[in-house]
């Protein structure tokens, strides 16, 4: 049995390139693409904003340092100490990775801020006074037509959530909302999150796909798809965002407009005057998904809404907690706060904004597991209702309350469309009832293994295609364990076998490499004998 | 002689599975030997063109053999061979 949970196991490591946070992005940006981004006010404020507090301090005191300082020159700006010299050395790291912080070309052991990061910044500290908000040119100075109080607001928001929670739904299968129209289809398609008839790469269920196409040409959730779902909302933005950036020639000019936009105020009327090409055509999905709103009557005019302001600052979950946790011991944290009160009065903190409290009370749902392997989940959200259908049967839906079960076939259907064990696991558990988190039961342990056995059950058997080279003569025992470490150095073994049949299977497209090794080898050792 | 042979290499999560692998072929019930060599206890290389239907074959073997509660008159005792769909 234990190779059985290890082969499922096995599968869920696997992990997706979603991955990151935006300024795990920014760090693998090249030195001109940096550049260009620093080339705007927003994004080095952006910048600044998120970094610890120790960095920040230590990017202020070089804002006006033009010329590069040695690095021990910062080392002395801490306490002495072990515990301040590992936060030095993590603030240098995480300012380096982001290169906001650069070597001097030609004096090793100098550094010097980013030149357009360090000269926005000494703008924005002389004239904090020029547009106190981004995108405001070309406005005719009136603002009549902000929607930034009551009702307008109101409105504003839950257009935009209808929008976003309209993609959701359509990712799962739900047809409440409808069809959210071709354009964003194909997105989600090429982003992977929907495919067409699963993304299962077994072929055993080849059959099932056939029928799948057939029955409706609506492409299904993935694998990837299910994971995107048990995101929080900012994570999940981001990753659409993520996928522009590699879409589009400019990576940089997508993460200026979100930087800008985190610094505007929702509902606060904006031109689009000054965006250049790809911004423009972005602005137009940033409108289906609800990250704005398009003036009808004049469209030049957007205005950003709270999902949109809030993609590069909104808290992820861990961020929450971390926070939760910090409240618990302040006085630990407020020798640092001199930093990050001088970096607010370099420009004001862009408000972080309370998501729609509808958003958030319907996002909850809690379940209830039991081992007789029923579940319960009060939600009130059909979002919920078609996420747990995708792995177990539902006996009824009353207006708070779900009661299904999870069977083999329910489990396995789900496995059917590329989905995990873990990841239904992790959906449990997760989304737990309060009182089970109080007794820490999250999910029994017979549920979970048993997910876990059927999910090995479909993965008896392993098939990879490959070349088997057999039949070596006893004499020829050298060149065969010359031709294993050959493979097995090129990593291009997949099997080998013992002594007595000496025999391996290499990958199918090395053969020729191989042969042509084997070949070499035996020539070789034959000449050595003689 | 050294002799290379194209095919898939099965890699089978216990040896109960790949005996009934070697059933299958022994069997006939794919119509042809598709088994190319038993490399050890839980790895076989075989013919790639049966792959899909060893696949399936396995799926379905395991849906026969297993069994569920049947939730549909309510009584715990009452459990029935979950029937291959197939």
């Amino acid at each position: 049995m234990a190779t059985v949970i290890s082969a499922g196991g096995g599968a869920n490591s696997s992990e997706d390139e979603g991955a990151g946070d935006l300024f795990d992005y920014i760090g693998t940006l090249d030195e001109a693409r940096v550049g260009d981004l620093f080339a705007c006010r927003w994004s080095c404020l952006g910048v600044l904003r998120h970094l610890s507090p120790l960095a920040k301090q230590l990017v202020l005191r070089l804002t006006c340092v033009r010329k590069g300082v040695p690095l021990e020159w910062l080392s002395k700006s801490v306490v002495a100490g072990a515990q301040a010299k590992g936060a030095l050395r993590e603030a240098l790291t995480q300012l380096r990775t982001l290169k906001v912080l650069v070597d001097v070309i030609g004096e090793p052991g100098r550094v010097q801020l980013h030149k357009a990061f360090a000269s926005q910044l000494r703008a924005s500290i002389a004239a904090p006074q020029i547009s106190a908000l981004p995108w405001q040119d070309g406005l005719d100075g009136s603002r009549g037509n902000d929607k930034t109080s009551g009702s307008a607001l109101m409105n504003l928001e839950d257009a935009a959530l209808r929008k976003w929670t309209a993609i959701l739904h359509f990712i799962v299968g739900s047809n409440e909302y409808g069809n959210p129209g071709k354009r964003v289809v194909k997105l989600l398609v090429s982003m992977g999150l929907m495919g067409h008839g699963g993304a299962s790469d077994r072929s055993g269920t080849a059959h099932n796909n056939g029928v799948a196409v057939l029955g409706s040409s609506l492409p299904q959730i993935t694998r990837q798809g299910y994971e995107f779902m048990l995101k929080d909302i900012h994570e999940q933005v981001w990753i659409f965002m993520k996928h522009y950036t590699r879409k589009v020639g400019s990576p940089e000019s997508v993460l200026q407009m979100l930087f800008r936009m985190s610094y505007c105020k929702p509902g606060t009327e904006c031109s689009s005057g000054t965006l250049d090409e790809t911004q423009r055509s972005l602005l137009g999905d940033f409108d289906l998904f609800g990250l704005v709103q398009i003036d009808e009557s004049r469209r030049d005019r957007f205005f950003p809404t709270s999902l949109g302001v809030n993609v590069v600052f909104g808290q992820s979950r861990e961020e929450r907690m971390a926070a939760a946790a910090r409240a618990v011991d302040l006085p630990a944290q407020s020798a640092q706060t001199g930093a990050s009160d001088a970096a607010k009065r370099v420009k004001g903190e862009p408000g972080m904004v309370p998501m729609n409290r509808r958003a958030t009370a319907s996002s909850n749902v809690f379940i209830i597991c039991e081992t007789n392997f029923k579940v319960y989940a009060y939600t009130e959200s059909s979002l919920h209702v078609e996420m747990l259908r995708l792995f177990v049967n539902i006996e009824c839906i009353l207006p708070n309350l779900i009661v299904a079960v999870i069977t083999r076939s329910s489990i396995r259907s789900a496995f059917k469309l590329g989905i995990t064990g873990s990841q239904i696991i992790h959906f449990l558990s997760e989304n737990a009832h309060p009182l089970c988190k109080k007794r820490h039961r999250l999910v029994p342990d017979n549920i979970t293994d048993q997910i876990i056995l059927w999910e090995g059950e479909r993965n008896r058997v392993r098939a990879q295609r490959g070349v088997l080279y057999k039949d070596f003569q006893p004499e020829e025992e050298a060149v065969h364990s010359a031709a294993v470490a050959h493979a097995l150095e090129n990593k291009w073994l997949l099997f080998q076998s013992g002594p007595p049949n000496m025999a391996f299977v290499i990958l199918e497209s090395k053969h020729d490499e191989m042969r042509a090794f084997v070949k070499r080898t035996r020539e070789r050792l034959r000449n050595n004998v003689h | 002689m050294v002799n290379a042979v194209a095919g898939s290499l099965l890699t089978c999560s216990d040896a109960a599975t790949l005996q009934y692998v070697l059933f299958l072929e022994n069997e006939g019930s794919l119509g042809k030997s598709f088994v190319y060599q038993k490399l050890d206890e839980t790895h076989l290389f075989v013919d790639s063109a049966y792959v899909d239907q060893i696949l399936a074959k396995i799926d379905e073997f395991s849906d026969r053999n297993a069994y569920e509660l049947d939730r549909g008159n309510n009584s715990k005792d009452s459990a029935k061979p979950n029937k291959a769909k197939r």
